[in-house]
């Protein structure tokens, strides 16, 4: 019982937590955030299993984690609203080759990370993005200037 | 799979209301509390109320497949005297002079998965059996 309580409650706080720490974390882009996925993961492991190390209590964490999951999909399903509360809304971080400063703020994205995704478009300034947006799932799409 | 969580939540596989239960002797009123569904290399607890004794020491009788299968891990509190048996072991413990009863506790951790049947007894008494599942 304990388990799946703490699993559930563990699912829940995580899904804040990656919310809180910004999109751009969790699409992994460098090992800098990396490290955070995995001490997330891995802290949170203990707390979950505690003194219990049968695989009877390993099933029961996994389904528990399947079923908030589930829950999950059907409640963004349900509502748009709590679709936007948990995946965010796509943002448009560069408009007409100039930084949405406040926006990049917010994301807590550097110019730097812009432009990584802009040369893997062949793309070498800002000045050559008509739009880059920051996707729900933290990716940066870049929208190349016309001509 | 909602049935299965539910099924954990309620303690079916273990650790949970469900899986707590009482067996009691009348006549020596003696009590255990075991987990019908122990888990594999997982504490589990074997209470134990004792009812007021003729003299200030109880011998509890530990027996069965249980001892073989789950291993005393902790013993609360510590018995005065313990003595080996073939198939278990008697627990001499010391008892508060003005007390009603005693409870004692014994921490198990399960090495096996499987059945696993157990008796306790207050020495010279009949026992009590119970059967356990001891999950993977």
């Amino acid at each position: 019982m304990d388990t799946i309580l703490r699993a559930a409650a563990a699912y829940w706080f995580l899904l804040f937590m990656l919310r809180f720490v910004g999109r751009h974390a969790v699409s992994q882009m460098t090992p800098f955030e990396l490290i955070l996925i995995f001490l997330f993961g891995g802290t949170t492991i203990q707390a979950i299993v505690s003194d219990d190390r049968s695989i009877t209590n390993a099933f029961l964490a996994v389904m528990t984690i399947g079923l908030m999951h589930i829950l999950v999909t059907s409640l963004k399903q349900r509502s748009g609203k709590f679709g936007r509360v948990i995946d965010g809304t796509p943002m448009i971080v560069v408009e007409n080759g100039e930084y949405d400063k406040e926006q990049l703020r917010k994301l807590q994205l550097q110019y730097q990370d812009i432009l990584a995704a802009a040369r893997q478009k062949g793309l070498k300034n800002i000045q050559q993005i008509k739009y880059a947006i920051v996707e729900r799932n933290g990716k940066i799409s870049i929208f190349p200037e016309d001509g | 799979m909602v049935v299965l969580v539910l099924a954990g939540l309620a303690g079916v596989f273990g650790r949970g209301p469900f899986s707590k239960t009482t067996a009691e002797a009348q006549g020596v009123r003696l009590r255990v509390q075991y987990e019908r569904f122990p888990r594999f290399r997982t504490p589990a607890t074997l209470e134990i109320d004792i009812p007021r004794q003729t003299s200030t020491q109880a011998q509890v009788q530990l027996t069965g497949d249980m001892m073989k299968k789950l291993s005393i891990q902790q013993v609360m509190p510590m018995p005065a005297l313990t003595q080996p048996l073939p198939n278990g072991a008697i627990f001499t413990f010391n008892l508060p002079s003005k007390s009603n009863s005693a409870k004692v506790v014994f921490v198990q951790q399960a090495g096996a998965v499987g059945l696993a049947s157990g008796e306790v007894a207050l020495k010279g008494s009949p026992p009590i059996q119970f059967n356990q599942f001891i999950y993977p």
